[in-house]
């Protein structure tokens, strides 16, 4: 049942510095581009030497199948970011993908696209898709302050509203986005809806369970540290809810309903 | 000039020395969108166990230096949904088809083995991996035993008359003694190394990064200990071996050969390029030519160190 997926050698064609800590980068992959859905990611080589070693897994942040890109952005966490942030147009990639399985079209509306910091990077190209679709959607967004906000204008565009929160309150509404979600549905008096979740553990954990017993279907982007991006290696284990087992965030996922996954702490 | 990268392990022919090593490869399946894996000498399955595992809990995976650590925990389907879904698939192939078997005990995997012989006609070889962490046996890990291996490897010899090959752990200080236990319960090849034990550590949280503390450390840091290993293990015994860790390229595969391995497995590369192990055999002949070597056999053993 496994899709198709490519190997390419993916050239940067754009590089931008979004804010103090976010990069969007454009990568020029034919293949993975047109082949690729909203909640899917891409493996990133960063080197042909060892050192990083494995590939990085990256959400797909937009798309244009018909030129041919894909565009990731970047939070500069590690070494593998860390290159990837310091990469220029021209240089080479070596990108496995599309990966995992996107997120599926909601069965209860409106679509609410809940993301905090980089995982608002699957919920932009979903707003993209959902718009295109006609689909009732509107977006809650969290950030740590002003400076790293974005996105937020395209996202306009695509949604009916959008909602933003800074830790620090530097803009849109001050606090953490399960609080602000609880109270923008409440004052919506949204009672049904389908939420789409990516972001830190702890805020997808606790809109999962402010979401339970309410009229909501969750879906939670998750990230986990991975080798392969295929099912191979085995290594992206998430706890299934029901304890037996587990499953896999590359082939199972990235996208799971909340009530299948066990969030770690 | 026509390059013969055939090599024979005693009865286990391989059209080219490169394999791939248990648990990198899955069940093969998983890579024939990016290998002609009828280009291989073999692949070799993930570990197949009595009953399904489901694995260790996260973190499972690591990057370190130049490599990675591992705590997947055997993770499997268990022998007998091996047979019913994953035999079909390997069955096509017309590479060696080499299945590894894990286990807590000697019960464990000749229970395994015998399930398997009902499919052994597309089966070319066993590898028994014997680096389980816990056993029945006084709690020891009997990969490091020698008495254990000669024990295992003896009871799975009596099983079956296919190539056996016995993959060893270098997580002891001799491993040349591991080797001649093998061997005089009947191994046919030996397979080195396993993984070494690492551990890595989240310095802010003052917690080990991996779900078990410790894990098993591969990649192309490994390589110079893998070798050393293999030098040693051909000085104690006369079986064939299988040379293993951090193969990423032609290069690494004949300094394996030189130091007296008749043939290769490439593990953690297969994360990094999912098709790596066909540029490798593509690679090798490359290098022969380049070399004018005809018959790679020639170079196994063939290290000059006077």
């Amino acid at each position: 049942m496994s899709r198709q997926k490519f190997i390419e050698e993916a050239q940067v064609v754009e590089k931008e510095q979004l804010n103090p800590t976010y990069f969007r980068i454009r990568l020029n992959a034919p293949r993975i581009s047109r082949h690729a859905m909203a909640g899917q990611f891409i493996n990133i080589r960063m080197t042909h030497f060892y050192d990083p070693l494995l590939p990085r897994p990256m959400s797909i942040f937009r798309r244009n199948g018909d030129e041919g890109w894909l565009e990731v952005l970047v939070r500069v966490v590690g070494r593998g970011s860390k290159a990837l942030s310091q990469s220029e147009p021209g240089d080479r990639f070596t990108v496995l993908g599309p990966l995992g399985n996107g997120f599926s079209l909601p069965k209860k509306l409106p679509a609410v696209l809940i993301g905090g910091g980089t995982g608002i990077a699957p919920l932009v190209f979903l707003a993209s898709e959902l718009s295109k679709m006609d689909v009732p959607s509107m977006a809650v967004f969290g950030f740590r302050s002003q400076s790293e906000v974005c996105c937020v204008e395209e996202m306009r565009a695509f949604c009916q509203e959008v909602f933003v929160a800074t830790d620090d309150g530097s803009y849109g509404f001050r606090g953490l986005i399960p609080d602000f979600f609880a109270r923008i549905a409440e004052e919506k008096g949204i009672d049904e809806a389908t939420l789409y979740v990516c972001g830190p553990v702890p805020m997808m954990s606790r809109i999962a369970d402010f979401s339970r017993g309410k009229g909501y279907d969750v879906f939670l982007s998750v990230e986990a540290h991975m080798a392969c991006g295929f099912g191979a290696c085995v290594g992206c284990a998430v706890p299934r809810a029901d304890g037996k087992g587990f499953v896999l965030a590359c082939v199972d996922g990235p996208v799971f309903n909340a009530k299948e996954i066990r969030l770690g702490d | 000039m026509e390059i013969d990268l055939s090599v024979d392990l005693g009865s286990l022919n391989l059209a080219n020395p490169v394999l791939t090593a248990s648990g990198t490869f899955g069940y093969a399946q998983e890579f024939s969108e990016f290998v002609n894996l009828n280009r291989l000498g073999g692949v070799v399955t993930k570990s197949i166990t009595r009953y399904p595992r489901p694995g260790n809990p996260p973190h499972r995976i690591v990057e370190v230096s130049c490599g990675m650590l591992n705590s997947i925990g055997l993770a499997n389907v268990g022998v007998d949904a091996f047979i019913r879904e994953k035999m079909p698939f390997l069955r096509t192939l017309q590479c060696r088809k080499i299945v590894n078997i894990a286990g807590e005990c000697i019960e464990d995997y000749v229970a395994v083995l015998e399930k398997l012989a009902s499919v052994e006609e597309d089966i070319d070889a066993y590898e028994v991996n014997l680096s389980c962490p816990n056993v029945k046996e006084g709690g020891r890990t009997f990969g490091k035993d020698p008495e254990q291996v000669f024990k295992m490897t003896r009871a799975l010899r009596q099983m079956t008359g296919k190539p056996l090959i016995v993959k060893l752990t270098p997580n002891v200080s001799d491993i040349g003694e591991l080797g001649k236990a093998a061997e005089e319960g009947g191994a046919d090849i030996l397979s080195a190394v396993n993984t070494f034990v690492g551990l890595a550590v989240d310095v802010e949280r003052r917690r080990p990064i991996l779900g078990t503390v410790t894990g098993g450390f591969s990649g192309p840091a490994i390589k110079p200990l893998a070798l050393a290993k293999v030098w040693e293990l051909r000085q104690a015994v006369d079986l064939p071996i299988i040379g293993i860790g951090g193969i990423f390229r032609a290069n690494d595969v004949l300094e394996f050969l030189l130091v007296g391995a008749s043939a290769v497995q490439v593990g953690t590369a297969n994360f990094v390029d999912p098709s790596i192990s066909e540029k490798i055999v593509d690679e090798l002949e490359q290098s022969c030519r380049r070399m004018g070597i005809s018959r790679i056999r020639d170079l196994i053993g063939a290290l000059e160190t006077t």
